[in-house]
């Protein structure tokens, strides 16, 4: 139920951050549009279900549609230590949409808040540290796609520079892997057990770090 | 310590003559710069010390801001513990430079980056593990906040000084997870250009 919740809410901001964007695009495409930004982030993986928190790297890129919208396509690579038992292993590859209440402008000072929300396929691959000395688990790998939605803020150090922080909920779609960590009363130490589950909803919060940098205004327009 | 008090003179000297000629900010949109250094760090969970070559180029987008790229080649590590074999580092980032009237740029950055990292079991003669040594490379994020300064010349050189905490894990399928956090510290002569041509 909670799951389902989630997903609605994930496809009811999606919704809006578009309709909004597209009511706005019309005022503002001679100005914001067009521009693309390249960028680094760091992510914060927590509150997945091992409970373990991982760190990640990406980068992605920015394209702006307009002072309220901007589009933003990334991909992530994440690690996380499952209570030094297993490792798991997180790549998103993605798109998210950003809808400003505020308009937003690329220039020094401007700090703008927005609301996100977008899509993601992943592959995950969790595995008991071990190797071929790992017993009574098999690697555990799979394929999904995942929605996510959050907020965030943007603040520009420059005319074409900014930093972004977003914590956002990913909800993935797909076959679950669920890594529980126990007692083992034969050794009397921690063990962990990794299982594939079926077709289920699972997510995690993500909180990226990004730092941004203003390209080229692709559509190449003569400021008026 | 002495040798530490006389280095802190002699840059107080440097950057005083600097200021009593000019009162603007040197640093400004435009300047390029690079460095190269051995660079000693603290692996500060594994009471071991390590040794890397540090390079760097940056580039400045504003007078505040400047985007730059970090490269560690790891030589070595010393201590009890020597956990590592391999533990070669890049990073992509920002720095924030602050306001100043004179040659001097202190700075804060933050970069993402990734590890290249191999345990040592599989090369030390007094460990013998069989089928399990590990003998592969792994990439493992990290995150790298740092602070530091810069004191440039008139032209082309400048002195520089940083200290970076670096916070990551060694994950791989074999050995237990390594803590990666480490503080490291550069120190040398540098190289700038200016790109853009000021407006005076």
């Amino acid at each position: 139920m909670k799951n389902i919740f989630l997903l609605a809410a994930t496809l009811f901001l999606m919704f809006i951050g578009i309709e909004g964007a597209f009511a706005q695009e019309t005022q503002d495409l001679s100005k914001e549009s067009g521009k693309l930004q390249l960028g680094m982030r760091s992510t914060v993986s927590a509150f997945s279900d091992d409970g373990a928190n991982g760190m990640g790297v990406g980068g992605q890129f920015r394209l702006k549609l307009g002072s309220r919208m901007n589009t933003d396509w990334y991909s992530d690579y994440i690690t996380t230590d499952i209570g030094g038992l297993a490792k798991r292993t997180d790549y998103h590859i993605g798109w998210s949409v950003l809808y400003y209440p505020a308009n937003n402008e690329i220039k020094k000072g401007k700090l703008t808040p927005y609301i996100l929300a977008g899509h993601c396929f992943d592959w995950t691959d969790v595995k008991k540290n071990g190797g071929i000395y790992a017993t009574h688990n098999a690697p555990q790998k799979r394929f999904s796609s995942a929605v996510q939605c959050g907020l965030g803020v943007h603040y520009n150090l420059s005319d074409n520079f900014d930093m972004s922080l977003t914590p956002q909920y990913m909800l993935h779609l797909g076959k679950d892997i669920e890594a529980h960590v126990f007692d083992n009363e034969i050794t009397g130490q921690k063990d962990i057990l990794i299982e594939q589950k079926d077709l289920g909803l699972e997510g995690h919060l993500l909180i990226n770090l990004s730092l941004n940098v203003y390209v080229v205004d692709l559509w190449n327009k003569k400021s008026k | 310590m002495k040798k530490l008090f006389l280095v802190v003179v002699m840059l107080s000297a440097v950057e005083a003559s600097f200021s009593q000629k000019e009162k603007k900010q040197f640093i400004h949109k435009g300047i390029l710069r690079a460095q190269a250094t051995i660079s000693p760090g603290m692996l500060l969970k594994e009471n071991a010390s390590t040794i890397s070559i540090h390079g760097n180029l940056e580039y400045y987008l504003a007078d505040n801001v400047s985007i730059r790229g970090d490269g560690f080649y790891f030589l070595q590590v010393n201590g009890i513990n020597h956990p590592l074999h391999i533990n070669h580092s890049v990073f992509a980032g920002a720095s924030y430079h602050f306001k100043t009237k004179n040659h001097f740029d202190p700075y804060f950055s933050f970069a993402p980056g990734i590890a290249i990292t191999q345990y040592t079991d599989c090369y030390d003669p007094q460990i013998t593990y069989g089928d399990i040594c590990n003998d592969k490379a792994y990439i493992n994020p990290l995150i790298s906040p740092a602070i530091g300064f810069n004191l440039y010349f008139q032209r082309v050189f400048h002195l520089f000084a940083e200290a970076r905490y670096i916070s990551g894990k060694h994950l791989s399928d074999d050995s237990t997870p390594l803590s990666l956090n480490e503080l490291r510290f550069s120190f040398g002569l540098g190289w700038n250009l200016n790109l853009i041509k000021q407006k005076k």
